[in-house]
């Protein structure tokens, strides 16, 4: 009995160390390894206990383990009792309690403290989202940004919320921002075309057309941007004010994806009824008429 | 004749490697000292901000060319403008690197100095003072009748040959070659690093910020006035099928 326990243990660190490191979240595991092996040989793992602790404490919340999570912050609160990051792990905890306006109060408390904390300020935000206070959450995060403006995480939940507000303009200005910052990805693109293409209008149509290129060029894979490229195209040729030399051009274009888009259904399976006309039919529905 | 130079094999054992491991030690407690000493840098807002308002800038120059011509315009004008710009409006105090004047950056240099520059030079001058009168190593490269004073302390032999060095000189050897052996037993970052040290009291303070933050951001300031603009992306559907 005594060997397979000392294996198991030894097998618990190195997977928490593993995940640790590799920043995944696998909470369950993490809760379920803590309780059954690493939890009593505690003093076996050195220095390395805090940091495990730590990881324990978000996995449990996550998993809505209170009680697990209460016991490792008390263990840390004791061994670092004036710590920011303990404060922070505590907050975490009245939040996913439920407890808003008490992570609200200590947050404050942790910002006029050391205003470069932008755990704190993200958090902040992230409680007045989940309160569904959005035009707070967006007012705090746009002041966030004036002071820390290379922060993508920001950029993109800005972006978000932006959008669940309607507010298209300003949620594409956070989307561009993000292709400033990853020019090489695929999906920022994708994301700016979708916005762009909403908001309607020949230039805002073009340039959806342009990233939705773009989009393909970086990842020929994405279904998404092949039908953002049909679509942008045939409102465009359908359009009638634009110069006929153009027009060819986004009609050789939209019958292009066209066929790339039955194409990779048909190699899919199914091939019952032509798919050409399906999508067709379909995509009639989606198009934006002006 | 200096070829045929046959040293005692007692300077092996009682000079050669008391030498390096002394040194190897003495760079370890240093190690341990400073972090004993060091504080925690405290970084302000306004120059965490600072910082990331030049990335933000230098993102836009590099890869400005992906957005549409207005979105890139927008940014600029947020930037540059004359009355409402950051970098125009944001005025910054011209940072003092004169360390008389500044209290804080006298402590960082004094403790840099007393851990890495003292113990050099006290062990320095001991390692001379007992291992003297005699030639510890031979260099495996000639060197000039220049180099005689300064590595050959303690011997004064007119015919000897500049490659046989006094123990002093292989101290000195030590100090700087240890480096990449205390990487892989410290770790990167360690403070036993003597270059590093003498490559960061050259540089200057620089925490997450260049010292000036108003001649960076003038710097900034022009750069984007000169970059111009050409969206790459512009007429994509005639390159589609070209």
């Amino acid at each position: 009995m005594e060997p397979t326990l000392v294996n198991s243990f030894q097998e618990a660190r190195e997977k928490l160390r593993k995940w640790r490191e590799d920043h995944e979240r696998k909470s369950e595991e993490v809760v379920s390894l803590w309780v059954s092996v690493v939890c009593n040989n505690e003093n076996k793992l050195g220095d390395e206990k805090w940091m495990v602790l730590e990881q324990v404490v978000i996995a449990s919340l996550d998993t809505h383990n209170y009680e697990i999570a209460g016991d490792a912050i008390c263990e840390l609160k004791a061994r670092f009792p004036s710590s920011d990051r303990v404060r922070y792990l505590q907050v975490l905890r009245l939040h996913a309690m439920g407890k808003c306006e008490e992570a609200l109060t200590a947050l404050d408390q942790m910002i006029t403290k050391d205003a470069t904390n932008s755990a704190a300020h993200k958090r902040k935000i992230a409680i007045l989202k989940s309160q569904g206070n959005i035009p707070d959450a967006i007012k705090g995060l746009v002041d966030y940004l004036s002071k820390f403006m290379s922060d993508q995480e920001a950029w993109s939940e800005l972006c978000d919320l932006y959008l669940s507000e309607g507010e298209h303009t300003r949620a594409v200005f956070c989307a561009e921002e993000l292709i400033l910052h990853n020019p090489h990805n695929f999906f920022v693109y994708q994301r700016a075309g979708d916005i762009r293409y909403t908001m309607g209008g020949i230039d805002n149509i073009k340039i959806a057309f342009n990233y939705y290129n773009q989009a393909l060029k970086l990842n020929d894979n994405s279904m998404r941007s092949l039908f953002g490229l049909f679509l942008a195209g045939s409102t465009l040729t359908a359009n009638s004010k634009l110069p006929p030399p153009d027009k060819k051009d986004f009609a050789k274009s939209t019958a292009w994806a066209a066929d790339e888009i039955s194409q990779r259904y048909s190699k899919q399976g199914g091939g019952h009824e032509p798919v050409e006309l399906m999508l067709e039919g379909a995509m009639s529905n989606l198009q934006i008429t002006n | 004749m200096a070829d045929d130079l046959v040293l005692d094999p007692d300077i092996r054992i009682y000079v050669f490697v008391p030498i390096v491991i002394i040194t190897f030690l003495v760079g370890i407690i240093r190690h341990y000292v400073s972090m004993l000493l060091s504080s925690q840098k405290k970084v302000d807002i306004v120059q965490v901000q600072d910082s990331q308002v030049m990335i933000r800038a230098r993102m836009l120059r590099e890869n400005g060319k992906y957005l549409p011509e207005q979105s890139y315009q927008m940014r600029r004008a947020f930037f540059n403008d004359e009355e409402t710009g950051y970098f125009k409006t944001q005025k910054r105090q011209a940072v003092q690197q004169n360390p008389m004047t500044d209290p804080s950056m006298m402590t960082e240099m004094l403790k840099g100095n007393l851990t890495n520059v003292l113990p050099m030079i006290v062990i320095g001058g001991w390692i001379n003072w007992t291992f003297s009168g005699f030639v510890t190593t031979k260099v495996p490269f000639p060197l000039t009748l220049r180099f005689k004073p300064m590595l050959q302390r303690g011997v004064e032999l007119q015919s000897l040959d500049a490659s046989w060095v006094s123990s002093a000189s292989w101290y000195f050897l030590n100090v700087f070659g240890l480096r990449s052996i205390y990487t892989l037993v410290l770790g990167e970052n360690n403070a036993a690093d003597q270059s590093r040290v003498m490559q960061d009291q050259m540089s200057g303070a620089a925490m997450s910020m260049p010292p000036d933050p108003k001649a960076a951001f003038k710097a900034e300031w022009e750069a984007l006035e000169c970059a111009k603009h050409i969206w790459v992306l512009k007429n994509s559907e005639k390159k589609l099928f070209s």
